[in-house]
């Protein structure tokens, strides 16, 4: 397969880095003579850069596969210098020289590209190992069923302790009520629930009135429609026993998904339209949102990373990739991974298909609502949205006067800079609903994907 | 729905235990699918009810719609868009230290609005937030290169303070802030003395005293001749002396005293010079050269007893002068803390008048005389060198502050560097050799300006030798300082000393603290200068 060199922007460039600090430090390096060597192949990046120590640190980046490797002793990932080394280039494609790569960068791309194109063969099993190997998945199948069963139970009587005895004692609970119980879940394998749990002891119950009760009931709602559904499990569809499964807890392997050749492959000029990180009990999340422009299917690519272990860099916001995208199974499949990239396009090849106006996004909610009540983050592509402050309050309206109102946790630089870049005109966006809110991620502008 | 949810939420709240769910307010759909499931525990009904309304009421939602039309407004611009040549450039200056950065954002800034150009939107969030605390004189120029989108958004910003920008309106002058009045009439004058000086009469009748005294000071700083007029009327009416006066109308005499002083055809001026005239008398020189040829010179015999010049109600009518002496040991009497007083405001061309000296010699004089010295802890002083060093920063008198850098021996006297000119501060730093004082170059005039070459040059040679030959750290801010003032002429010096062979920490932290900074801020500004 023909390889496809990745030429970044910027603000792609930005997007990598692991925090402000290392950025400001990367573009401060991104000068080219404070850089004993800077070349590059078609494959890859390199240079040397004078350091603290005796010997100048070698920094390469993969440019086919993003990946970056630096021998400076920074535990951040990519390193200031990997960042510095590729804003040099983006900024300046003169500033870096074709040259052929030194043994220190063939070695490790040689590796990569090996690795890459063979994969690790399994060790060759007999009938009898294969039949011990069933056995036991089965027995830990089982076994976590049964787990997750008493769980399931013990939390139905929670959850009908709470209904019988009233809400309103929830702003009383101290955190351990709901850290008690959100353990018990974790204990009980359905690390699911226990986020639904977690969730009801985040809500803020010094807010507004209505605004608690409303949070706490809804969550009380849902997890008991997806408590009753897994009673039910055996009684639903295969397809409805994966999904209520990975809401509560199932881990889904994308190891597993790539290797399983069934799994249709989904090709199209995919926009990485957003993304966003969160960290949870020290657990790095990265959620990117992909819309792709031919199937007008939405994607989440989830990423994981804790502070030892850094998250995958593959996905960069803001770009467009034409690739094959799988999805788990799912009753609404949206949690996907990427099975092949071919290139990396620096522009859309062709207008995108929208929903036409908010009407049209709520009838599209509408229907992804019947069909999976239990989704989240909804996102989309919807034509002519500009940003308004009606009555003090931020909306997405179309041309008609319909409009959503904007997430309030929204960061107000954002919500300025999509004022700043529109400049009050009507423009495709993409966005995300949430609890009936939006968040624009990004909009269309002279065929390219411009982020917010 | 929206009662029925209330309905579900009440029993939510109490508890079904108090309050069960009364199905039949439901409506019929949300009923219906209830019925479905069977009997159910009042918990699970409840919950059950909540689900289902919740999803209907989700999935069922229509979009709102704005109550009046809202008229389609895009923003549109009369100035062009920065070149991207512009916008990379802006972006280095991004990344610059917190010395430099707003320097080199003034050259880029004089640039843009000398092309007429208007910030690109890709920017416009990022300069909004880099002006949000720097100089009001910055935030005007960024102001003045955002285009219509970016004024649009600026009420999102409350921190950049816009209003505080929008100078003369006369809205704002009748019931601004006093700072915001105040910088009102700074810009105003430097456009339009005559408007300022009218604009502050018309309202002067109402304005508090303590702002009163804000003017005058502004008026004083820097006198422009129109003002002259009024400043003399305030001096001869309003503030004129009278009984039981409040301190601020005396500090308001004592700025219109001063002010009037430079004017050698005002009033004040005149009065004041033919009263020195009269303390002007011969004595024998003394030493050496006096005792041998009985020569003469000409001094002001400053009166050991109050006259009717010398006094007290004198000083502070005519003056604003404070009749009180501070320090008995270092004036002997009163008249001699008066004079040093009068020394503080009054041109030195007076006194050269007066005793017919040169100025250098007057100077002498002042500082030499036994009337004008004190003993103090067993030290000899001239008790008017204070005096002569506010002179300096009163009249900018460079002679004076020549004289008064080579008699004092106090280390004090680098800060009145500040108010010399660049260049002879420059040959004067040269000259002692004082780069590494820290005092001393954190005092430079050119406040916003580049160093001359040479200056640059040998700031950079002295930082070099300092820090990497001899190993001696020496006050980070003249780093700062070098990589903000650096001329950039100096780039291929800057270059000749990377390239040496030295390599250790010094050198490391030369690199880190001098060399990248300064390259970086010399290359920005080169770019500037190229656009």
């Amino acid at each position: 397969m023909h390889k496809i060199t990745l030429m970044l922007t910027p603000a792609q460039i930005q997007s990598l880095a692991p925090d402000e600090p290392s950025m400001k430090s990367g573009k401060g390096l991104s000068v080219r003579n404070l850089w004993l060597t800077a070349c590059r192949t078609e494959r890859s990046l390199w240079g040397e850069i004078k350091g603290s120590g005796s010997k100048p640190y070698q920094t390469q980046v993969d440019l086919q596969n993003l990946a970056f490797k630096c021998n400076c002793p920074s535990r951040k990932f990519p390193c200031k210098h990997g960042i510095g080394l590729m804003l040099l280039w983006a900024n300046d494609a003169f500033a870096v020289t074709q040259a052929e790569e030194p043994s220190w960068v063939a070695e490790w791309m040689d590796k990569r590209v090996a690795k890459a194109e063979k994969p690790a063969e399994p060790k060759e099993q007999t009938e009898d190992d294969l039949a011990k190997l069933k056995k036991s998945k089965q027995k830990r199948a089982d076994d976590r069923m049964m787990a997750v069963e008493a769980g399931v139970g013990e939390l139905t009587l929670w959850m009908s302790d709470l209904v019988r005895t009233g809400l309103l004692q929830l702003p009383n609970k101290d955190r351990s009520f709901f850290e008690k119980t959100a353990a018990r879940m974790i204990d009980a394998k359905a690390t699911g629930l226990a986020s639904w749990v977690k969730s009801l002891g985040k809500i803020n119950y010094y807010k507004d009135n209505y605004i608690w009760q409303n949070e706490a009931l809804i969550i009380l709602a849902k997890m008991h429609l997806l408590t009753t559904a897994f009673r039910n499990l055996e009684s639903l569809p295969e397809l409805w026993q994966h999904t209520i499964k990975s809401l509560i807890g199932w881990n889904q392997s994308p190891k597993e998904l790539l290797a399983d050749e069934s799994t249709a492959i989904i090709k199209d000029i995919w926009i990485v339209v957003g993304q966003e990180t969160t960290t949870e009990e020290d657990i790095i999340i990265q959620r990117s949102w992909l819309i792709g422009i031919n199937t007008q299917r939405s994607a989440l690519i989830l990423n994981f990373g804790t502070r030892f272990a850094p998250l995958d860099i593959s996905v960069i916001n803001g770009s467009i990739i034409e690739a094959g995208v799988v999805f788990f199974p799912s009753v609404w499949p949206q949690r996907a991974v990427i099975k092949l990239q071919n290139r990396v396009l620096d522009q859309l090849p062709q207008s995108t298909v929208c929903l036409p106006n908010i009407d049209a996004l709520y009838e599209y909610i509408a229907k992804v609502y019947a069909e999976y009540p239990f989704a989240t983050d909804i996102c989309c592509l919807v034509s002519d949205i500009r940003p308004l402050s009606n009555e003090g309050i931020f909306v997405g309206v179309d041309k008609e006067g319909r409009y959503v109102q904007i997430l309030s946790d929204m960061e107000t630089d954002k919500l300025i800079q999509w004022l700043a870049i529109t400049g009050g005109d009507f423009y495709d966006t993409a966005v995300i609903i949430r609890n009936n809110k939006m968040l624009p991620l990004g909009i269309i502008m002279d065929n390219k994907y411009v982020l917010i | 729905m929206k009662q029925s949810w209330t309905e579900i939420m009440s029993s939510a709240l109490l508890g079904t235990d108090k309050r069960p769910l009364d199905i039949s307010i439901l409506p019929e759909d949300v009923k219906l699918e209830l019925s479905q499931i069977g009997p159910q525990s009042p918990e699970n009904t409840l919950l059950k009810a909540a689900a289902i309304h919740h999803f209907y009421n989700q999935s069922g939602t229509e979009a709102a719609k704005l109550k009046s039309d809202v008229a389609i407004i895009k923003i549109e611009e009369s100035k062009s868009y920065i070149k991207r040549n512009y916008i990379n450039i802006y972006h280095r200056i991004t990344e610059t230290g917190y010395y430099e950065k707003e320097y080199l954002l003034n050259l880029w800034l004089d640039k843009v609005i000398g092309q007429n150009s208007i910030a690109a939107p890709e920017i416009i969030l990022s300069i909004i937030n880099l002006g949000t605390g720097l100089s009001k004189s910055t935030r005007k120029k960024i102001l003045t290169i955002l285009g219509e989108r970016a004024k649009a958004i600026l009420p999102l910003k409350p921190d950049f303070k816009t209003k505080e920008l929008m100078v003369g309106g006369i809205d704002q002058w009748k019931e601004g802030s006093p700072e915001e009045r105040r910088s009102i009439i700074t810009d105003l004058r430097e456009k339009d003395a005559t408007k300022a000086i009218n604009l502050i009469k018309e309202d002067w009748a109402t304005e508090t005293i303590v702002f009163k005294r804000t003017i005058i000071d502004l008026l004083s700083e820097q006198t422009h001749p129109i003002e002259l007029a009024f400043l003399k009327s305030l001096y001869e009416s309003e503030f004129a002396a009278k009984p039981k006066e409040k301190k601020t109308e005396i500090e308001c005499r004592a700025l219109l005293a001063k002010s009037l002083l430079k004017d050698v055809n005002s009033i004040l001026y005149q009065t004041t010079l033919h009263h020195l005239k009269m303390y002007a008398g011969q004595e024998k020189k003394s030493g050496i050269i006096g005792l041998l040829t009985g020569s003469k010179e000409r001094v002001i015999q400053v009166p050991i007893v109050v006259d009717t010049f010398f006094n007290g109600e004198n000083m502070l009518y005519m003056y604003g002068i404070d009749p009180k002496n501070p320090d008995a040991a270092l004036y002997k009497t009163d008249m001699i803390y008066w004079f040093s007083e009068l020394l503080t405001i009054l041109p030195l061309s007076t006194l050269m008048s007066i005793l017919s000296k040169s100025k250098e010699e007057v100077l002498e004089y002042l500082v030499s005389h036994d009337d004008f010295k004190a003993k103090i802890e067993g030290k000899e002083v001239s008790v008017l060198l204070n005096a002569l060093s506010e002179n300096v920063k009163n009249n900018r008198d460079q002679e004076l502050l020549d004289f008064i850098l080579k008699f004092d021996t106090n280390q004090q006297k680098y800060l009145l560097l500040q108010y010399s000119e660049s260049t002879f501060y420059e040959a004067y730093v040269i000259k002692e050799k004082l780069f590494l004082d820290a005092q001393v170059i954190t005092h430079h005039p050119a406040t916003n300006e580049d160093w001359s070459p040479y200056f640059s040059t040998k700031m950079l040679e002295a930082t070099y030798k300092s820090l990497v030959v001899d190993k001696k750290h020496y006050y980070d801010k003249i780093n700062l300082l070098m990589a903000k003032h650096l001329h950039v002429s100096s780039l291929s010096r800057l270059e000749d000393m990377y390239q040496s062979a030295v390599s250790d920490h010094y050198k490391e932290y030369w690199i880190s603290h001098v060399y990248k900074p300064a390259k970086t801020s010399i290359e920005i500004k080169s770019s500037i200068s190229q656009l």
